[in-house]
């Protein structure tokens, strides 16, 4: 039987293939301005050409929706607690950032490519 | 134990001395204090907020922003004076607010956040989170508002949809990952007695005033949710 050496395991969690929503990687300014149109555009919409995002939902009923894409590394090591948080740092990403109103519609959208602080 | 909305004065004079000690940071701006609604039906109509000391009672203006400034006066922190509000505990989150006269409209100065962030931490203890022993033993030998791993959140004066970090050319967004809380996420909405930002995720956000790479002078931008694409 095999046994994971310490090697293995640290190029598992520093691993090369690029993490989140791969839609958004070639998304331009342009595609997701005729795409997400502010008071028309619906949920349902968005999910049928991006898939699911990350959501943040708020009592008065409006939602942030994130789509991300981190072409840099999979970086399992992100989710072991404050260590991960220290190996992202520095990380570029492209996140898609949507707000709704409450009846569902797109209010207004940003795409936009973060270093992770 | 009374069910009032009151910060012993003692908090905001350790707070007043910490602002004058580390002033360098912001050196244009005055120290204020500020209530941000914090329970779900939190409303500032008719609210009045008093500095008790015995038997006497001092009104405290409030500005339009329920921001106030008070006295400092070490008798009122040796007698157990108490800055009391007229709503149950538990109904605003009272923080520290510095602000730089002068700047562009929708933006803050990164000094001024880490000002507000020290003056809390070494001092006033006015932010609702969990104070535990590493954190304090922390705040008691060094800073830990330079620490990367110590998350400091902040409220927007409006639910804000994005801000952005900016010096010079430079220019950098806070990801998502650093607003609404959305760091904490797993945290259960019983959990919210422990924090004070719990229903006003919309407003918080968590600027990494930890990297010094960013001068104090660095502004943040916002945009607000209402504001115009």
């Amino acid at each position: 039987m095999k046994i994971a050496t310490p090697f293995m395991l640290a190029a598992l969690l520093t691993g090369c293939a690029a993490t989140g929503n791969g839609r958004i990687e070639t998304l331009t300014q342009e595609r997701a301005a005729g795409m997400l149109v502010a008071g028309t555009t619906m949920k349902s919409d968005i999910r049928l050409a991006l898939g699911e995002p990350s959501v943040t939902a708020f009592p008065n009923g409006r939602e942030v929706w994130f789509y991300r894409y981190d072409g840099s590394a999979a970086r399992l090591v992100k989710y072991v607690p404050l260590v991960g948080r220290m190996a992202e740092t520095g990380t570029q990403i492209r996140e898609l950032r949507i707000l709704f109103d409450p009846d569902g519609r797109v209010r207004k959208f940003k795409l936009q490519d973060i270093r992770v602080q | 134990m009374r069910d009032v909305d009151e910060v012993p004065y003692r908090r905001f004079y350790k707070g007043m001395q910490v602002f004058a000690e580390h002033r360098r940071l912001a050196p244009g701006a005055a120290l204020r204090f500020r209530l941000y609604p914090r329970a779900q039906d939190a409303s500032f109509a008719g609210l009045v907020v008093t500095l008790v000391a015995g038997k006497t009672e001092i009104p405290v203006e409030l500005d339009a922003n329920q921001s106030f400034t008070l006295p400092m006066d070490a008798r009122l922190a040796a007698q157990d004076a108490v800055v009391m509000t007229n709503r149950k505990d538990g109904t605003y989150a009272w923080r520290v607010d510095i602000r730089t006269p002068g700047l562009p409209p929708d933006t803050r100065r990164l000094g001024d956040l880490r000002l507000e962030c020290r003056v809390d931490m070494k001092g006033a203890a006015l932010r609702r989170m969990v104070r535990d022993p590493s954190i304090m033993a922390l705040a008691a030998t060094g800073d830990p508002c330079t620490y990367r791993t110590f998350q400091n959140p902040f409220f927007a004066d409006r639910p804000v949809f994005n801000v952005t970090l900016v010096h010079g050319t430079r220019r950098e967004a806070i990801a998502g990952e650093w607003m609404y809380a959305n760091s904490a996420r797993l945290l259960p909405e019983a959990g919210y007695a422990l924090v004070d930002w719990g229903h006003a995720r919309d407003r918080q956000y968590i600027p990494a005033i930890f990297d010094a790479s960013w001068p104090d002078d660095t502004l943040l931008e916002f945009e607000y949710m209402d504001a115009p694409s």
